[in-house]
C-alpha cells in the first residue's frame, strides 16, 4: 500500500515537472510567435506601400525591384502570402506579380486555354 | 440491440466508416463506429466521425431488437477480417457495456460507448446539389488532386477549390508551384448562384475511393459543408475557410514554344531520369534542351547520369528549361490522351502541359531555376 503511495506521489511529482516544462515552453513559444508577428508587421509596413506603388506603375520601377529583392531574400511578395517566409522552389502567385503578368481582366478562362494549344 | 448478417457485408461497410474513424481523439467516443439497428427498414447504418469528415453506410440485415450503440473500431475492424464467411449474430448487453459476437459456436465481445455521446450527424440543408457520375467524378478529382499542397499553414491550398458558374464545374488546385485546372459540365438547377468552395484533399481522397464506381453521385454543397452521396453510403465534410487566389491570372497566355509529345515515351523518360536526383537536395532535376524535332533529356548526379533523345514537334524558339521531374510525372499520369502539348515562355515562366483534343484541362509547372 505505501509502495502504491509513494509511486502515485512520484506521478504526482513528474506530472507537475511536466506541467511547469510545457508552460515554460508555451511562455517560449508566444513569445516567438509575438515576435514573428511584430517582424511580418515591419516587412509589410515596409515593403506594402512599394507593392501599391508597383501595381500604380506600368513600367517596372524601383517599388518593383525592391520586391523582386524581397522575394529573392525568400519572401513571398504574392497576395495571398505577403510578406511570409517560402520554401525554396519559386512560388506562381509572386512570379506572375513580380513579371507584371497580372491579368485582370476577368476573362473566361476559356480562351487562355484555347491560346496554349499550338 | 440484436441482429443478424453475413460477415462479408458488415466488413466491408466497417472498412467504408473506419476512414472517417478519429484515430487519436481526446474524445473515446469518436474512436469508435455508431451502429443504429432500424427494426421498420430492417437496415443497419454505421456511421463515424473526427468532426471534420463524416461517413455513414447502410446495409440491409435480419433485425431482432432495434437499437444503437457505439463499437471500438480498431478491433472490430482487425477481426472481423479474420472472421470465417458465416451469418454473424450481434447482440449489444448494455448493462455489460458489450457487443457480443457470435460466429458458430464461437464469440467474441467488442468494447462499447454510450450512442448518446456520439455527435449528430448535420444534414446539409439549403445548399446547392448537382449530379455527376462517379466515374467522371473520379477521374476529373485525379485529374487536379496531385497539385494539392501539404503545409497546414496555407490551408487554401490543401483543397480543391470548386468553382460553379452555371452549368459549369471549375476545379482548381495548387501547391504554388504547380497548378492543375479541369473544367466539366454538371447537371444542375439554374439557380443563378455561383459556388465558390474549397474541399480538404482528404475528403476527395475517400469520396474517390467511396464513389469512384457509384453510377451517380449527388453532390450538396451548403454554408460551410459538402455532402456527397450515392449507393447507401454518405460522405459530409467541412469546407476549408478562405479565399483561394484569382487563379487565372497565373495562366500564361502567350508562349514562345510549343511541343507536341507523345506522352508514355515521355513519361517513361521522365521516370528514368527522375532516378537521379540532384545531390544537394535530392529534388529529381531534368534539364530540356527543345530543339526542332527532339527534345534532350539530360539528369546526373553522383550516381550517375542519362541523356535521352525523344522526338517532338516544335513550332517556336529553340531553348532549355529544367523542370521538376516529379512534377510533370503526376501531371503526365493522370491524362489519358496519347500525345500532349507543352507550351513554354522562358527558363523561368510556368509552362503548360495540356492534353491533345481537351481544351478543358491544362497543368501549370514552374520552372526550376539553373544553379
Amino acid at each position: 500500500m505505501n509502495n502504491l503511495s509513494t509511486l502515485l506521489n512520484q506521478f504526482e511529482e513528474n506530472i507537475k515537472k511536466l506541467l511547469e516544462e510545457y508552460l515554460e515552453i508555451k511562455a517560449y513559444v508566444s513569445q516567438l510567435e509575438e515576435e514573428n508577428q511584430k517582424l511580418r508587421q515591419e516587412v509589410i509596413k515596409f515593403y506594402k506601400p512599394l507593392q501599391e506603388e508597383a501595381k500604380k506603375e506600368k513600367k517596372p520601377g524601383p517599388g518593383f525591384q525592391n520586391l523582386a529583392r524581397l522575394y529573392q531574400e525568400g519572401f513571398h511578395v504574392c497576395h495571398a502570402h505577403f510578406g511570409e517566409a517560402r520554401d525554396d522552389e519559386d512560388c506562381l502567385w509572386c512570379i506572375t506579380f513580380i513579371k507584371g503578368r497580372n491579368n485582370e481582366r476577368g476573362e473566361g478562362i476559356d480562351e487562355e486555354i484555347r491560346k496554349t494549344a499550338p | 440491440m440484436k441482429f443478424t448478417c453475413p460477415t462479408s457485408i458488415l466488413s466491408e461497410n466497417i472498412s467504408l466508416a473506419q476512414k472517417a474513424v478519429s484515430i487519436k481523439s481526446p474524445f473515446p467516443v469518436l474512436t469508435g463506429i455508431l451502429f443504429v439497428a432500424d427494426e421498420q427498414n430492417s437496415t443497419i447504418t454505421l456511421t463515424a466521425t473526427d468532426l471534420q469528415m463524416s461517413i455513414e453506410t447502410s446495409f440491409p440485415a435480419k433485425i431482432i431488437n432495434g437499437g444503437s450503440v457505439v463499437l471500438a473500431s480498431k478491433f472490430l475492424g482487425d477481426i472481423i477480417k479474420k472472421l470465417p464467411e458465416t451469418e454473424l449474430m450481434f447482440e449489444y448487453l448494455p448493462n455489460e457495456g458489450k457487443c457480443v459476437i457470435k460466429y458458430g459456436s464461437s464469440e467474441l465481445s467488442v468494447a462499447t460507448y454510450r450512442s448518446e455521446e456520439f455527435p449528430k450527424n448535420e444534414e446539409v440543408i439549403d445548399g446547392e446539389s448537382f449530379y455527376i457520375s462517379g466515374e467522371e467524378f473520379s477521374t476529373f478529382i485525379k485529374q487536379v488532386l496531385f497539385a494539392t499542397g501539404t503545409d497546414e499553414s496555407r490551408p487554401v491550398f490543401t483543397g480543391v477549390l470548386f468553382e460553379i458558374v452555371g452549368p459549369e464545374l471549375r476545379l482548381v488546385a495548387s501547391d504554388t508551384h504547380r497548378l492543375a485546372f479541369r473544367k466539366t459540365f454538371i447537371k444542375r438547377e439554374d439557380t443563378g448562384k455561383n459556388i465558390n468552395v474549397i474541399i480538404p484533399s482528404r475528403t476527395l481522397h475517400e469520396a474517390v475511393r467511396i464513389f469512384g464506381t457509384v453510377e451517380e453521385i449527388l453532390i450538396k454543397i451548403s454554408e460551410g459543408q459538402v455532402e456527397f452521396s450515392g449507393n447507401g453510403i454518405k460522405l459530409t465534410s467541412r469546407l476549408i475557410e478562405g479565399q483561394f487566389p484569382n487563379y487565372q491570372q497565373v495562366i500564361p497566355t502567350a508562349f514562345k514554344s510549343n511541343i507536341l509529345v507523345n506522352k508514355k515515351y515521355f513519361l517513361d523518360s521522365l521516370e528514368r531520369a527522375a532516378l537521379l536526383p540532384r545531390d544537394k537536395d535530392k529534388t529529381p532535376v531534368a534539364k530540356f534542351y527543345l530543339e526542332k524535332e527532339n527534345m534532350i533529356i539530360t539528369s546526373q548526379s553522383e550516381s550517375g547520369s542519362i541523356r535521352e533523345e525523344l522526338p517532338i514537334s516544335l513550332e517556336g524558339e529553340e531553348f532549355t528549361v529544367a523542370f521538376n521531374t516529379r512534377y510533370l510525372i503526376d501531371v503526365l499520369k493522370v491524362l489519358e490522351t496519347e500525345e500532349i502539348y507543352l507550351s513554354l515562355t522562358g527558363p523561368l515562366n510556368p509552362g503548360v502541359v495540356k492534353p491533345v483534343n481537351d481544351e478543358n484541362y491544362l497543368c501549370l509547372v514552374l520552372p526550376v531555376r539553373p544553379s
